[in-house]
C-alpha cells in the first residue's frame, strides 16, 4: 500500500489532514478521518456487513455521526409523515414512511441498506429503489423510535430525508406495465401459433377444426385486447374528449376493428380472424412505452436529489436553542446553522457576518462572504463558523425550490422531435382514417365483401406504427448508451443538437483543470526559513478547515505542528499560534501588510514578519490533452473562453494545442463572443460548470456540464457529464452522430413502408393479415436497427477477462 | 388429429399458468431491484452461526 493510500479515510476516503484515528477493523489496521467514519467500519464488521467495502466500486460518503434526528419522533412530524401500514403484511401496530437517500453512489449502498435495516430489531422491512434513492421504511415504533433507525443509516454516512408522495406510485406503474407486457407475449405468441395453422391450413383444414382453433385465438386475444391493451383505449377516449387526433386513436382503433371483427366472423364462421394483427399490435406498442417510461423515470432521479434541504432545524427561542421540524418554523424566526450545514430558508444574515458555500446553488466554488442583514439562499452549506439566520422565505418560495420546479418542468416536458412527430402522426391519422373510410365505401360497390378486409389492411398498414417507435426507439437507445458511460441527456432535444456541433468552447476553470489547487511556487523572504517549514506551517494552520484553498496545503505538506489558538477571519484567512509565535496565512493584506494591494498569492507572516509567498494553480485534468486531440482529429475545433488572467489561459492553451483562447473575459463578452462565432453559422458546444456562465451556457448550442460539485447547474444544463471525464466529450458527438443517422434511416424506412404498402392495401391486393405481419416486421426493423446503438465496440481479450471481476461487475451494476 | 383437441388446451393452460408465475415474480417484487441482487453473490459466506435463530425450532 503506498503512502497516498494510508493517508485517506478507509470508510469515505477523505484526505486525512492531521487528527485521524487508527483501529483494528476486520483485523486490518485501518485509519480513519473521524470518530463517526471509525464507528461505521468497526459497526459494519461486527454485524457481519464487512463485505460492504469489498463489493462497492465507489467510496462510501462521509460518516453523519452527529447528525441529530430527535425531532423526527416528534408527534408533529410522526403526524405529517408517518403512516400505519398494511396491517395484513406485517404487526398491526407497525407504521410507514417514504424516506429519500443521501450518498447512494454504488450497487453495493443499495445493497447494505436493507442488510443494515434487517439487523435493527424492530425494523420490519425496506424498500429501496437504487437508482432513485428512495425507499419505504416499515418498523414497529414500540420496538424502536424512527430516529434511531435514521440516526443508524445517518452514522453510515446515508442521511435520510423525507421523500415527497409518489415511492409507490411509480412503482405500482412499473409492476403493472410489466404485467401487461407478460400477458400481451405469451398470449400473443400462442394466438400466433394458431393463426399460422390458420393461414397455412387452408382449404385443407376442416371447419370444425378451424372454428375450434379460433375459439381458441379467441380465448387467447380477449385479455390481450380488453386488459393488456387497455392503455390505448383509455389514451384514446382521453384524446376525443380533447379532439385531438392521435397515435392513440389510430391503435385503439385498429386494435379494436380488428378485434371485433375477428369475434362476429368467429360468431358466424365468417372467411377471415384478424386476432394475430390485434395481439402482436398491443405487444409491440406495450414494450416500446415501458423502454420509453423506463428511460424518464431514469431521468426524473436526478431531480429529487435536489431536494437536499434539512429536515429539522435549530430555532433560537430567547437564550434557547430548540430543534423543531423545518415545517414549524414561519418567517421571521431566526434559525442557527451550524457549520457544514445546508441553509434550511431563505434568509438574512443575523450574525455579524457569514461565510457560505453557494456552489450547490451557483456552481461557484469559491465561498461567499455576507455581512450581517445580507441575503443568503437556502440549500448553501455554511463555513467557517455557525451562523444565525432571519427567514424570509421558505419551502416552495424559496429560490432553490423555483428552480427546481423548473427543472421538473423541463424534465416533464416531451422532446421537439417527439411532439413534432406526434403532430405529423395526429395529421397522418386523420387523413388514414378518412382513407380507409373512402377506400371501404369505393370497395361496397366492386365488391361487398372484400369491404371490411380492405377498411382493416388500409388501417393496418396505414398505422405509422414503425414511424411512432423510430423517434423513441433511437432515442432511447442512445440515451441508454450515453447513460451507460455516465453521460445525462436532460432534454432528448440534446442529441439532435449535439449531432450538429461544430465548436466546443471550455470555460478554463474546473473545466479543463481539476479545480484542487496545488502550490505551485512558494517565494522566501525570512534566511532561516525552508520551503518545507513554511508549508508545514502553512499545513498546520489550515488543518481542519474546509475552503478550497486550504486543500492545496494538504496532508502531504502537515508535519503534525502543534497549533493553539486557531481562528478564522473570513474573507481574509487564518491565523494561530504555532511554538508561541503568532502565525497569519492568508490575503497579503491579512498577513503582513495592510496598506499593499492583492496580489492573488497566499501570505504567511510570522508575528507580522514576512516568511514566504504561496503562489497556488490549478493543474491539468489528466485526459486534457488527450480529449482535446480527439476531438480535433474529430473535426471540431476548441476554443477557451474564460474569466481568468490571459497569462494563464494562454499557457493552458499551449500546452493542450487550443488555437484560439480568450482571457479575461465578463460573462457579457463571453456571450457576444459566442453569438459571433453563431452568426458565422458555427454551432457551439459550451462546456462548463458553473451558473457564473448561465447566460452563455442558456445561449450556446449545446450545453454540457461537468461533474457531480454543482446539481443545481448541472440541472440548467443540456447535458451532464456525471463523471468529472472530460474524455466522456468525443463519446457524446460520436453517439449524437450515430443516433442522428439511424433516426435517419429509421424514418426513411417507415415513410417508404408505408407509401408503398397503403396503394397494395386501397386496392385490396393485400390481406389484412400480410399488412399487420408488414407492420409488426417493419417495427421490428426500427427497434432492431436502433438496439445497434447499444452494442459496444467488440472488447478485447484481456477486457473480456476483467469482466468477471468482482469490481468491474459492480461498475457494471452501476452504470445504466 | 383429435389430440389437438387435448394438446390445444393444454397449451393455454401452460400459458396461463406462466402468466400467473410472472405475476407472482412482479409483485414479490423480483422485477423492482435488478442490480444488487447480483452482488449478493459475490459476497464471503458468513462464520457458521452458534446461535438457533428464534423463528426456527430446533429439531
Amino acid at each position: 500500500m503506498n503512502s497516498e493510500a494510508t493517508r485517506r479515510c478507509f470508510h469515505c476516503g477523505e484526505a486525512l489532514d492531521g487528527g485521524a484515528c487508527t483501529a483494528l477493523v476486520g483485523g486490518q489496521q485501518q485509519t480513519f478521518c473521524c470518530a463517526g467514519c471509525l464507528a461505521a467500519a468497526e459497526w459494519l464488521h461486527t454485524g457481519g456487513l464487512g463485505d460492504f467495502y469489498r463489493l462497492r466500486s465507489r467510496l462510501s460518503p462521509k460518516s453523519e455521526h452527529e447528525a441529530d434526528y430527535s425531532a423526527w419522533d416528534s408527534a408533529a412530524f410522526q403526524r405529517l409523515y408517518v403512516r400505519p401500514s398494511d396491517p395484513q403484511q406485517s404487526a398491526p401496530t407497525a407504521v410507514e414512511m417514504d424516506l429519500s437517500f443521501d450518498g447512494i453512489r454504488c450497487a453495493a449502498c443499495a445493497w447494505l441498506i436493507p442488510k443494515v435495516a434487517a439487523s435493527l430489531p424492530g425494523v420490519i422491512g425496506i424498500d429501496l429503489n437504487p437508482a432513485t434513492g428512495r425507499a419505504r421504511l416499515c418498523w414497529n415504533p414500540q420496538q424502536i423510535p424512527l430516529s434511531a433507525i435514521v440516526e443508524r443509516f445517518a452514522l453510515l454516512g446515508y442521511r435520510a430525508r423525507v421523500a415527497a408522495a409518489g415511492v409507490d406510485a411509480q412503482r405500482a406503474a412499473r409492476r403493472s406495465s410489466l404485467k401487461r407486457i407478460a400477458v400481451a407475449g405469451l398470449a400473443a405468441m400462442q394466438a400466433m401459433m394458431m393463426s399460422e395453422a390458420l393461414y397455412f391450413g387452408g382449404t385443407e383444414m376442416g371447419l370444425p377444426t378451424r372454428d375450434f382453433f379460433r375459439v381458441i385465438t379467441l380465448l387467447l386475444a380477449t385479455p390481450v385486447v380488453l386488459w393488456a391493451g387497455a392503455p390505448f383505449f383509455r389514451g384514446a377516449l382521453i384524446e376525443w374528449r380533447f379532439r385531438r387526433l392521435g397515435m392513440d386513436t389510430l391503435v385503439a382503433l385498429s386494435i379494436g376493428l380488428a378485434y371485433a371483427t375477428s369475434v362476429v366472423e368467429t360468431l358466424r364462421g365468417g372467411p377471415q380472424v384478424y386476432f394475430d394483427a390485434a395481439v402482436m399490435f398491443v405487444f409491440f406498442l406495450l414494450v416500446a412505452r415501458h423502454v420509453e417510461a423506463m428511460a424518464r423515470d431514469h431521468a426524473r432521479a436526478g431531480i429529487d436529489r435536489l431536494q437536499t434541504l434539512p429536515d429539522t432545524v435549530v430555532r433560537v427561542a430567547g437564550e434557547q436553542l430548540v430543534t423543531v421540524g423545518l415545517l414549524e418554523v414561519a418567517i421571521g424566526d431566526v434559525l442557527q446553522v451550524a457549520v457544514g450545514e445546508n441553509i434550511p430558508a431563505d434568509g438574512s444574515v443575523e450574525s455579524a457576518s457569514a461565510e457560505v458555500d453557494e456552489s450547490l446553488l451557483t456552481g461557484e466554488v469559491e465561498s461567499q462572504r455576507r455581512q450581517h442583514g445580507e441575503r443568503v439562499l437556502a440549500g448553501s452549506v455554511v463555513l467557517t463558523a455557525p451562523v444565525r439566520i432571519r427567514v424570509t422565505a421558505l419551502g416552495a418560495e424559496t429560490w432553490i425550490a423555483q428552480l427546481s420546479r423548473l427543472v421538473s418542468h423541463s424534465a416533464a416536458q416531451r422532446p421537439v422531435v417527439v411532439q413534432r412527430a406526434e403532430r405529423w402522426a395526429a395529421r397522418f391519422v386523420a387523413v388514414m382514417i378518412a382513407l380507409a373510410a373512402a377506400a371501404g365505401a369505393t370497395w361496397f360497390f366492386i365488391d361487398a365483401t372484400k369491404v371490411l378486409p380492405v377498411i382493416l389492411a388500409v388501417l393496418a398498414a396505414a398505422c405509422p406504427c414503425a414511424f411512432a417507435l423510430a423517434v423513441p426507439a433511437t432515442l432511447t437507445a442512445a440515451q441508454a448508451r450515453l447513460a451507460r458511460h455516465g453521460i445525462l441527456l436532460l432534454h432528448a432535444q440534446a442529441l439532435e443538437r449535439a449531432a450538429a456541433i461544430d465548436r466546443v468552447a471550455f470555460d478554463k476553470t474546473g473545466t479543463l483543470t481539476s479545480g484542487q489547487p496545488q502550490v505551485a511556487s512558494i517565494e522566501i523572504f525570512d534566511a532561516a526559513t525552508t520551503p518545507a517549514q513554511a508549508l508545514a506551517l502553512a499545513a498546520a494552520l489550515e488543518r481542519g478547515h474546509r475552503h478550497p484553498l486550504a486543500r492545496a496545503f494538504g496532508a502531504a505538506a502537515d508535519a503534525g505542528l502543534a497549533l493553539t489558538e486557531s481562528s478564522a477571519v473570513v474573507g481574509a484567512g487564518v491565523a494561530g499560534v504555532v511554538a508561541g509565535h503568532a502565525l497569519r496565512l492568508g490575503r497579503r493584506q491579512f498577513a503582513d501588510r495592510p496598506e499593499v494591494e492583492d496580489d492573488g498569492r497566499v501570505w504567511l507572516s510570522r508575528d507580522r514578519q514576512t516568511l514566504a509567498a504561496f503562489t497556488l494553480t490549478d493543474h491539468l485534468r489528466d485526459e486534457a490533452a488527450a480529449t482535446i486531440s480527439a476531438l480535433h482529429a474529430a473535426g471540431f475545433s476548441t476554443l477557451i473562453y474564460s474569466g481568468d488572467a490571459n497569462a494563464k489561459v494562454r499557457s493552458i492553451a499551449a500546452s493542450l494545442r487550443i488555437a484560439r483562447a480568450y482571457g479575461e473575459l465578463r460573462p457579457e463578452q463571453k456571450l457576444s463572443l459566442l453569438k459571433a462565432e453563431q452568426h458565422s453559422g458555427h454551432r457551439i458546444a459550451m462546456v462548463g460548470d458553473g451558473i457564473n456562465d448561465a447566460p452563455v451556457l442558456a445561449a450556446a448550442d449545446l450545453a454540457i456540464a461537468i461533474g457531480e460539485a454543482a446539481p443545481m447547474a448541472q440541472k440548467t444544463a443540456d447535458v451532464v457529464l456525471l463523471r468529472p471525464l472530460l474524455s466522456l466529450l468525443p463519446e457524446l458527438f460520436a453517439t449524437a452522430h450515430q443516433a442522428q443517422r439511424v433516426l435517419k434511416q429509421n424514418l426513411a424506412w417507415a415513410v417508404a413502408y408505408n407509401t408503398l404498402m397503403l396503394p397494395m392495401a386501397v386496392l385490396g391486393v393485400m390481406p389484412p393479415w400480410l399488412a399487420a405481419l408488414g407492420m409488426s416486421l417493419s417495427s421490428l426493423l426500427v427497434v432492431l436497427n436502433a438496439a445497434r446503438l447499444l452494442r459496444q465496440p467488440k472488447p478485447s481479450r484481456r477486457q473480456r477477462a476483467l469482466r468477471w471481476l468482482p469490481v468491474t461487475l459492480s461498475n457494471a451494476g452501476w452504470r445504466r | 388429429m383429435n389430440i389437438l383437441l387435448i394438446l390445444v388446451p393444454v397449451s393455454v393452460v401452460l400459458v396461463g399458468l406462466a402468466i400467473w408465475a410472472f405475476f407472482w415474480a412482479v409483485d414479490n417484487g423480483q422485477f423492482d431491484d435488478l442490480e444488487s441482487p447480483a452482488l449478493d453473490m459475490l459476497r464471503e459466506d458468513p462464520a457458521p452461526v452458534s446461535v438457533t435463530p428464534p423463528d426456527r425450532e430446533p429439531p
